[in-house]
């Protein structure tokens, strides 16, 4: 197999084409590689959940539309039969939806506009409440017992746009389909019963479509279809154990502590008046010597002596895991400042070898590094369960995979940068919820998918929570 | 009584899940950028006339059908331009006014002979592509007033409203046809 240089999505579509004949085409992408879909696809649960119980909310709604531009992609032209570089657009589109029934307990006052107020930072005024005898806490109040349904779903796709002149009539946009479209679910439980624990318990199902030749593609037959089932709990509020399952196989399983808790316990009002500190172990199977896999596992050669490839027996395949241990500050310090700083360490189980060089690759001790700091522009009527905050971050990111999609360079690792708002605020007695992002490499983005690398990333949400 | 609550339960669940899945947002997204949505046929005849099939009616606010044609031959990815729609909205000699596709029952359009020769004469011979749009009015008939930028009353002046007032609500894959 000839390992050139080339931009993954090239290759992708190469092998879109050349695959009827036959031709082995290597395709570094996160996009096929259903082990990190699903892991952003659970990380986007995870960040939804964290905000749900940071805000004690009955429902959450939440979309997300993400566009990324200038991918050129090396398609074949049907007026010409020939290959020629075409403009397309990577879309990402994500909904959740979370129910939250309180089953024993919950919010009891009518007034549900006082009752977002906590979780914006505003534990005094909670704590106050109690003391002095006012029972309206919030919906994870302890000893509250809450079942939870959560149903996420994520598509991932390129599509091509056109245009349409009507003559006297204007001129107009459309889109199509183009290759292979992804689309991921999450179906969950939850149960929670704090301080003592919760757990979800969710299915995981990933899903590949090819569109038709014309642009357009039917939800009905899907070319791939796995499953995953995964875990989530947390013990004593301070203990986080997650796991993800393929078939008989353990693919992630991570520990977490969530330090403030601890602190908490000594002094509460340590333990809330800060951002949440974490630190995390986690190990994910994420190389497996898949086509998708941007390295082999412990060498490129089969035990034959043969260069590994893609349609080598299943026998042939090794697998490695990833090591990750990470540390985060996140959340409000105090009404004005909003804060995410991340730093995560790697270690690779076994050697890898880079598709791009066949050389062992020499593994990067830090995998993640992000700083972001916002300001709370609405911090005199923070208390009212209303905020707006502008923020800027820088990154710095690793992944084998990047060499393959950056548009030039050879490193494994690309610095980044974002410019976020994000806020909430009540149109009458509606709390309506936004974001909006642009970034360029910014190590979160490129943690979701690594082909956006060297592009830019330009997001937007709304949020329906109460 | 509780299985009454259990079912409306179940059901409200159901209802939630499939508001969140993957093929909803995709749902959202593609209307917002206006994915292709339906495949027609296109068939060279015979005589040398091309004739687009399609099987995709209009949804309340239809006003018509427009059928574009790619603006150059062998060329997949170029732009189109409308060669036939229920008004006279276009002045090119590729264009003609089809009243047949006025109406949501229409499921074909035929390129004749003599429009297929203008092509070749203006465009040259090749490979061309066809695609039909599915064209709404930009606002329910109660609200087709002067308010909303409609010449009144807008069904008197349709021609003219056509123009300013409506939009492609839906558009078809790509159907290609070899012309020579």
């Amino acid at each position: 197999m000839k390992r050139s240089f080339v931009p993954a999505f090239t290759l992708l579509l190469l092998h879109q084409f050349l695959s009827s004949a036959g031709a082995v085409v290597y395709e570094a992408s996160t996009l096929h590689n259903a082990v990190a879909r699903s892991e952003t696809v659970l990380d986007l649960f995870y960040e939804r959940w964290e905000r749900i119980q940071n805000m004690e909310l009955f429902f959450d709604w939440y979309g997300k539309i993400n566009w990324v531009h200038g991918f050129q992609i090396s398609s074949i032209n049907r007026g010409t039969g020939q290959k020629e570089a075409v403009d397309m657009r990577l879309v990402r589109a994500y909904g959740s939806i979370i129910v939250n029934i309180p089953l024993l307990g919950g919010y009891k006052s009518k007034d549900m506009k006082k009752r977002l107020q906590y979780g914006t930072g505003t534990y005094h005024q909670q704590e106050e409440s109690q003391e002095n005898g006012n029972t309206a806490g919030g919906l994870f109040a302890s000893q509250n017992l809450i079942f939870g349904f959560t149903a996420t779903g994520f598509h991932y796709g390129l599509t091509r746009q056109g245009t349409i002149s009507r003559g006297n009539a204007g001129t107009e946009t459309f889109t199509d389909y183009k290759y292979a479209q992804f689309f991921d679910d999450i179906f969950a439980v939850s149960i929670l019963y704090r301080p003592y624990f919760h757990i979800h318990l969710g299915l995981i199902l990933n899903q590949q479509f090819e569109p038709r030749d014309d642009g357009t593609m039917s939800y009905s037959d899907p070319t791939k279809r796995t499953k995953r089932y995964f875990v989530a709990s947390n013990l004593l509020t301070f203990l986080n154990l997650n796991a993800t399952t393929k078939k008989d196989e353990l693919e992630s399983v991570a520990v977490g502590i969530i330090v403030n808790e601890i602190a908490g316990i000594v002094n509460r009002k340590f333990g809330q008046s800060f951002p949440q500190l974490t630190i995390t172990y986690k190990k994910i199977n994420l190389y497996n010597d898949e086509l998708s896999d941007p390295v082999w596992v412990k060498s490129s050669f089969q035990s034959n002596g043969q260069p590994k490839s893609s349609d080598m027996p299943e026998s042939e395949k090794a697998k490695a895991s990833l090591y990750t241990i990470s540390t985060g500050l996140k959340g409000f310090w105090g009404k004005n400042i909003y804060v995410d700083l991340l730093a995560e360490a790697q270690k690779p189980s076994e050697d890898l070898v880079s598709r791009l060089t066949d050389r062992p690759i020499n593994y990067s001790a830090w995998r993640e590094l992000r700083a972001l700091v916002g300001w709370n522009f609405f911090a005199p009527i923070f208390e009212t369960g209303q905020y707006f905050v502008i923020s800027l971050g820088i990154s710095k990111y690793w992944d084998p995979a990047i060499p393959f999609h950056r548009e030039s360079g050879t490193d494994y690792y690309s610095y980044g940068g974002i410019f976020q708002l994000e806020g909430r605020m009540f149109i009458g007695d509606f709390p309506l919820g936004m974001e909006m992002r642009i970034s360029h490499n910014y190590s979160t983005e490129l943690r979701r998918m690594v082909e956006t690398v060297d592009k830019w990333v330009v997001e937007g949400s709304l949020t329906v929570s109460f | 009584m509780k299985r009454v609550n259990l079912a409306i339960l179940l059901l409200i669940i159901a209802l939630i899940a499939l508001s969140a899945c993957s093929y909803s947002v995709d749902i959202v997204e593609r209307a917002i950028t206006k994915r292709a949505s339906f495949s027609i046929v296109a068939t060279r005849n015979s005589d040398g006339s091309i004739t687009i099939q399609w099987n995709k009616t209009g949804g309340d606010n239809f006003a018509g059908y427009e059928i574009y044609i790619t603006i150059e031959p062998d060329n997949e990815y170029i732009g189109y331009a409308v060669i036939g729609a229920p008004y006279a909205i276009s002045t090119s000699n590729l264009f003609r006014v089809d009243s047949t596709l006025q109406y949501s029952i229409a499921q074909a359009f035929t390129m004749n002979s003599a429009h297929v020769s203008n092509l070749i004469a203006s465009n040259g011979k090749g490979r061309y592509f066809f695609r039909v749009g599915i064209i709404a009015w930009d606002d329910d008939e109660d609200k087709r007033n002067g308010e909303n930028g409609y010449i009144e009353p807008w069904y008197l002046h349709i021609e003219e409203n056509y123009l300013i007032n409506t939009h492609i609500d839906e558009i078809s894959g790509s159907a290609m046809v070899d012309i020579y």
